[in-house]
């Protein structure tokens, strides 16, 4: 099993602001974005792989999230619920604007688990709330003119229903 | 110059639109207003699919025929809800007036596919009806141009389905002439006509029996042999009673075998129906038992499982009680009430 080996065969990544880190090769095989790349050289990796989309505080947050993930799927018994205690900690841990920092690293990174990880939380915390605090949230322009939202307000009328605004 | 972290970034379409993906149907259409391009997002056909594919919980109820709006409209009304409050609070009930959307008086609701409702507006002239079908999106208000008008006599049977294979909804229709002869009409709305299916084994003995969409295939209990134009559920025998089951692909069909524990036929009739993509036989038990079977692998005959077997008294109800959603963790969701609903 190479996932235990002492003598794991490590990649080396640098980030935007050009830190490195030292990535075991199983790890680097969930950054599918990464594999590629060592897939694409056939395996032979010497220097450092550039990710010039991915800045350090992502880096080092998702390699944190893919060690513990790792290390939890090595005891099967308590894997579940470990997991679930680790991924609750580790959302409340970020500000919205890390969040979706993150989410940005994990989609150019290609790291599937914790992308849908972190989309089920931002869904979570958008669901219940008003159009204006969605827009806020993501930084987006209202383009619609008073009157198209007025009209498409009316037309999905039943989605309004029994709403609170935040 | 020093890298810019990318703080107040606009988030990648794709990855908008996998995160609405798991919010609910009621909280996501309001997000349409967000901008434009998020009602794009919502609107689009694919993302309607993958919407309902990532939670039953994100399938809407939907309940035909509530009282109809002032007869001038010639309007009535057609409910949108949710399954979620239903499933955290069991009471929750549905305020019909509040919800609703309107439909012409002569469209019905025939059922729908990943998100999609295929309405069908049908003029009866005499014994004969005129049917047309159109595709409707619940969540974007979108409708389709019409399909070729069929014309079929009164006694036929419709359903409604996907070809993965070639990217078209379908919808077909079941027909029995005088002489008992039983065939078929399928239209794709990609195509322009309707194309005939001779010889089809069976007619499904329930008229408002819409076909059970299940892996590319529509699925009805059907009596085979049967003469006349009116059947009596008393002289149904065990060998007539089959499931058939027709491929939207090559446009053939197939016959699929109940379960072997079934070894007597129900008081009622029997109904069939399509959970969490599963196919489910469910039936009474000597007219104080509901029973359901639940087909773990759809086609695989040995596959079929007793999932139920509960007395109508322990359900507290004195008849046969049909379920409106069965979830993948067995839980059963029954309602009751005036006019019928249907889940998406």
């Amino acid at each position: 099993m190479s996932g235990i080996s002492d003598t794991e065969r490590m990649i080396t990544l640098k980030t935007v602001e050009g830190t490195l880190f030292d990535v075991k090769s199983s790890i680097a095989k969930d950054i599918k974005t990464v594999q590629a790349f060592i897939d694409d050289s056939d395996d032979d990796v010497t220097s450092p792989i550039p990710l010039p989309n991915v800045f350090t505080r992502e880096l080092s947050r998702i390699l944190d999230y893919l060690n513990n993930h790792h290390r939890f799927r090595s005891d099967i018994e308590k894997a579940d619920e470990e997991m679930a205690r680790y991924d609750a900690e580790f959302a409340k841990s970020m500000s919205h604007e890390e969040l979706k920092a993150l989410i940005l690293a994990a989609n150019y990174l290609n790291v599937k688990d914790l992308l849908e990880f972190l989309n089920q939380t931002v869904a979570d915390v958008i669901q219940n709330k008003s159009v204006e605090f969605v827009r806020n949230f993501f930084g987006i322009e209202n383009d619609y003119t008073p009157e198209e939202e007025e009209k498409l307000r009316n037309e999905n009328e039943w989605a309004f229903n029994g709403v609170e605004q935040d | 110059m020093a890298p810019q972290h990318p703080t107040a970034a606009l988030l990648l379409c794709e990855v908008v639109m996998e995160i609405l993906s798991w919010i609910p149907a009621k909280p996501v259409t309001r997000l349409k207003l967000v901008c434009k391009s998020w009602n794009s997002i919502i609107s689009h056909p694919h993302f309607v699919k993958l919407h309902l594919h990532r939670s039953p919980n994100n399938a809407i109820l939907l309940s035909t025929r509530t009282p109809p709006f002032p007869d001038k409209e010639r309007k009535q009304g057609i409910v949108l809800s949710s399954v979620e409050p239903f499933i955290q609070n069991p009471s929750s009930t549905l305020d019909a007036q509040e919800n609703r959307h309107s439909l012409h008086v002569q469209d019905w609701v025939l059922g729908s596919c990943n998100g999609l409702v295929c309405v069908a507006h049908i003029l009866y002239k005499n014994h004969i009806c005129d049917i047309r079908f159109r595709l409707w999106n619940p969540l974007t208000g979108f409708i389709s141009g019409n399909s070729p008008c069929l014309c079929v006599n009164a006694h036929n049977v419709i359903g409604f389905g996907y070809d993965e294979s070639s990217d078209s909804y379908k919808v077909m229709t079941v027909i029995r002439d005088s002489s008992g002869t039983v065939t078929a009409q399928v239209y794709s709305f990609r195509g322009s006509s309707w194309k005939r299916v001779n010889s089809f084994p069976a007619f499904p003995f329930s008229a408002e029996d819409i076909g059970h969409f299940i892996g590319g295939t529509l699925n009805w209990l059907g009596l085979r042999n049967l003469l006349g134009d009116d059947y009596d559920w008393a002289d149904v025998t065990l060998d007539m009673l089959m499931i058939v089951s027709f491929d939207l692909k090559s446009d053939t069909h197939k016959q699929i075998l109940l379960p072997k524990g079934i070894d007597e036929i129900s008081s009622k009739d029997p109904t069939l129906g399509v959970w969490g993509n599963r196919l489910y036989l469910l039936h009474d038990y000597k007219n104080t038992h509901f029973i359901a079977w639940q087909m773990k692998e759809f086609g695989d005959e040995n596959s079929w499982t007793q999932l139920l077997k509960i007395s109508f008294h322990y359900l507290g109800v004195e008849r046969l009680l049909f379920p409106e959603f069965i979830f993948e963790n067995g839980n059963i969701f029954m309602l009751r009430g005036l006019g019928k609903f249907m889940s998406l």
